[in-house]
C-alpha cells in the first residue's frame, strides 16, 4: 500500500508528543517536554502532567502536521498510545485523538507504548526478526521482535526497572531530576572497577534481570561511608554501578542472541540514551558480528514518531480501534 | 446558533444538541463512570440518530469545571479534538453555571455544590431575574458549614436557598441540620449537571474560546503545588 499518512500522538507521561509518518517514514516528531516543570517537584506529579497535557496537545499537533505539510484531512488514521502510563496523562491523548478521528471521520488506531519504543528501530531499517533490549523507566526485558506487529518477551526485570534503578541511585547521591542522564555525565570522571557492586543474575540461566538489590547495594555503600565518617567519590560510585548494570544488560542480550540464533540486535526506551550502553553494544555487535541497531536520543525518549512507525504497521495489517478506545495504564505488551 | 454539548464533570456523562429554538436531542448516562470510553459513543450515537454531524455545528460547548479533574479534562480534551478538526469556537460554561439553569422558576438562592473533598464544595450563587439565572458570587472551594452560616445570612424572609449538585448526596443532612426550613433540594432529574442546561447557557453566553485558548477552572491546584507552597 502506498501514500498511508498517519498522524500519530504520545502523553502517557511527561511529554506531549505528536508525529507525522508517511510510508513508514517520518515527516515530523514534535516533542514538548514537561521535565522543567516536573524537576521542582523531584519527579514526574500526574495532576501537574494530566494539566499540561491538556494545554499542549493542539499546538503540538497543529504543528506536527505543518511540519509534515498535511492538515488533518489528508491523513489515512489517527494513532494515539493507549499505555502502559499514568491513566490521567494518557486519557488526554486518548479522548483528544479520538475526537479528531471522529470528527475527521478517520480510523483510529491505539498502540503500545512498549510496541512504540521497539518499532523506533524499523524507522532506521531493522528488519524482524531480531533481538531488542527494551530499557526505560518503567521496563527493562529482552524481546525477540518476530515481525512488526508480533513480539515474545524473551524475559524481564523482576523488581526495579534499570531506568528506574538508575534516578533512584541518583537522588541518594543527591543529583537532581532527572538523574539518570546526571548519574551518566558523572560517571565519566570516575573509576568504574573501584568499588564492588554486585551483579544481580547475571550468571542465571534465564534473560531476566533484578535490580533492586543492585541499588541496595550503593545505600549501604553510603551509609557505612557515612558511619565511619568517610568521602564517598560520588564519580567513582556512578561509574561502578553503570558499569555493574550495563554488563548485566550486555551479557543477558548476548546470551539471547547467541541462544536464539538470531543476528541483529537492537535497543530501545530513555536508558538507551546511555553513553556506556551505547559503546559496551557495538563492541558486542564488532565482536559477534551483529547487525546493530540504535536510535537516537531523541527517538530513545518518549515520542509519537516511535508510536508513528507502530501504527503504521498496524494500519497495513488492518488493526483498528473504535471509538471505545480507552486508556489502559498497566498494558502489557502483546496483550 | 447550532450547538453541541459535553459535560462530564461528574459521575454523569451527557451529550446534547441544542438550538434557539429546540433541544434537539441529549443522551445521559449516570452509570459506573468509564466517560472515556463511553462519551464518544454517546455523541456518535446521538447525532446519528438525529441525522447531524459535528460539522454542522456552529460551536461546540463544554463544562469546564469545576467538577472531577480527570472527568473535566476528557470533555475538554473531546471538545478540543472538534473544535481543532473543524475549525470551531468553543463556549466554556462554568459546571456551577450550567446548573444554575435548571431551576428557573425558584425565587430564592440557587446553590450548586459539587464535592470538593476535604469536607468542602465548589460552589457559587446564583438568583433568577427574569427567566435567567444571574450569579451573585465567584466560583470557589468553601467549608460547607461555613457556606451555610453565610447563607443564613442571607437568605431574607420566607427565601430559601436551592441546593443541588453531588455535594448534595454527601452533604444533605449536614445542611438541613444547620439551615432547617431554608433549605430545599432539587429532584433528582436536575440533582446532576447536564449537557442541555449547558447547552442553555451556552447559548446566552458571549465566550469564546478555541482548541488552543480552552483553559479549565480546577479552581484548586494539584496537591503537589500547595504542597511546595507550604
Amino acid at each position: 500500500m502506498n501514500d498511508i499518512k498517519i498522524l500519530a500522538i504520545e502523553s502517557s507521561c511527561d511529554e506531549t508528543s505528536a508525529a507525522v509518518i508517511r510510508d513508514g517514514e517520518l515527516l515530523s516528531n514534535v516533542i514538548s517536554t514537561q521535565i522543567d516543570i516536573h524537576a521542582l517537584y523531584g519527579g514526574v506529579v500526574p495532576e501537574i502532567a494530566s494539566r499540561s497535557h491538556l494545554e499542549a496537545i493542539p499546538s503540538v499537533v497543529d504543528t506536527a502536521l505543518k511540519t509534515a505539510g498535511y492538515t488533518l484531512e489528508d491523513m489515512s488514521a489517527v494513532a494515539v498510545t493507549r499505555g502502559p502510563g499514568l491513566v490521567g496523562a494518557l486519557l488526554i491523548g486518548v479522548s483528544y485523538a479520538k475526537a479528531l478521528a471522529m470528527a475527521a471521520n478517520k480510523p483510529i488506531i491505539g498502540v503500545d507504548h512498549m510496541a512504540g519504543h521497539i518499532s523506533a528501530n524499523f524507522l532506521l531499517g531493522a528488519k524482524p526478526p531480531f533481538l531488542c533490549l527494551v530499557v526505560s523507566g518503567g521496563h527493562t526485558m529482552i524481546v525477540r521482535v518476530n515481525d512488526y506487529t508480533d513480539f515474545t518477551i524473551l524475559g524481564s526485570t523482576r523488581d526495579d526497572a534499570a531506568g528506574e534503578a538508575f534516578d533512584k541511585v541518583a537522588r541518594v547521591m543527591g543529583l537532581a531530576y532527572p538523574g539518570g542522564a546526571k548519574l551518566d555525565k558523572l560517571a565519566a570522571e570516575g573509576d568504574e572497577y573501584s568499588i564492588d557492586l554486585p551483579k544481580a543474575m547475571i550468571k542465571e540461566d534465564n534473560y531476566d534481570f533484578s535490580f533492586s538489590g543492585m541499588k541496595s547495594a550503593v545505600l549501604n555503600y553510603l551509609n557505612k561511608a557515612k558511619m565511619k565518617n568517610e568521602e564517598v567519590n560520588k564519580a567513582d560510585l556512578a561509574a561502578s554501578f553503570r558499569r555493574s548494570v550495563v554488563d548485566i544488560l550486555v551479557t543477558k542480550l548476548e546470551k539471547a542472541a547467541k541462544e536464539e540464533g538470531i543476528g541483529t540486535i537492537a535497543v530501545c526506551g530513555g536508558v538507551a540514551c546511555n553513553s556506556l550502553l551505547r559503546s559496551e553494544l557495538k563492541k558486542l555487535a564488532d565482536k559477534n558480528g551483529y547487525e546493530l541497531y540504535i536510535p537516537d536520543a531523541t527517538l530513545c525518549s518518549d515520542n509519537a514518531g516511535m508510536i508513528a512507525s507502530q501504527a503504521y504497521h498496524m494500519y497495513l495489517k488492518g488493526d483498528f480501534s473504535d471509538l471505545k478506545l480507552n486508556a489502559v495504564p498497566s498494558l502489557e505488551l502483546g496483550c | 446558533m447550532l450547538i453541541l454539548s459535553i459535560d462530564t464533570s461528574t459521575v454523569a456523562a451527557s451529550v446534547a444538541v441544542m438550538d434557539e429554538n429546540k433541544l434537539h436531542g441529549m443522551y445521559y448516562t449516570n452509570y459506573k463512570l468509564k466517560h472515556s470510553e463511553k462519551l464518544l459513543p454517546l455523541v456518535d450515537g446521538l447525532l446519528k440518530e438525529i441525522n447531524m454531524s459535528l460539522s454542522d455545528m456552529d460551536a461546540f460547548a463544554v463544562t469546564t469545571g469545576p467538577g472531577s479533574f480527570t472527568g473535566l479534562r476528557i470533555g475538554a480534551a473531546t471538545i478540543k479534538g472538534y473544535a481543532y478538526a473543524l475549525n470551531s469556537p468553543i463556549i466554556p460554561i462554568s459546571t456551577l453555571e450550567a446548573l444554575s439553569y435548571s431551576q428557573p422558576n425558584f425565587d430564592g438562592i440557587i446553590v450548586p455544590i459539587l464535592d470538593a473533598q476535604r469536607n468542602q464544595v465548589y460552589t457559587a450563587e446564583f438568583v433568577n431575574e427574569g427567566d435567567v439565572p444571574v450569579r451573585i458570587s465567584e466560583d470557589r472551594a468553601v467549608a460547607l458549614e461555613e457556606l451555610c452560616r453565610e447563607l443564613m445570612a442571607k437568605l431574607d424572609g420566607n427565601k430559601k436557598a436551592m441546593f443541588l449538585g453531588d455535594g448534595v448526596y454527601k452533604f444533605r443532612e449536614e445542611i438541613v441540620s444547620v439551615m432547617g426550613e431554608k433549605a430545599t433540594f432539587a429532584d433528582m432529574v436536575t440533582m446532576l449537571p447536564n449537557a442541555a442546561y449547558a447547552a442553555k447557557a451556552a447559548l446566552a453566553s458571549g465566550k469564546r474560546e478555541s482548541a488552543y485558548s480552552l483553559e479549565l477552572n480546577y479552581i484548586r491546584k494539584a496537591q503537589a503545588e500547595e504542597n511546595l507552597k507550604k
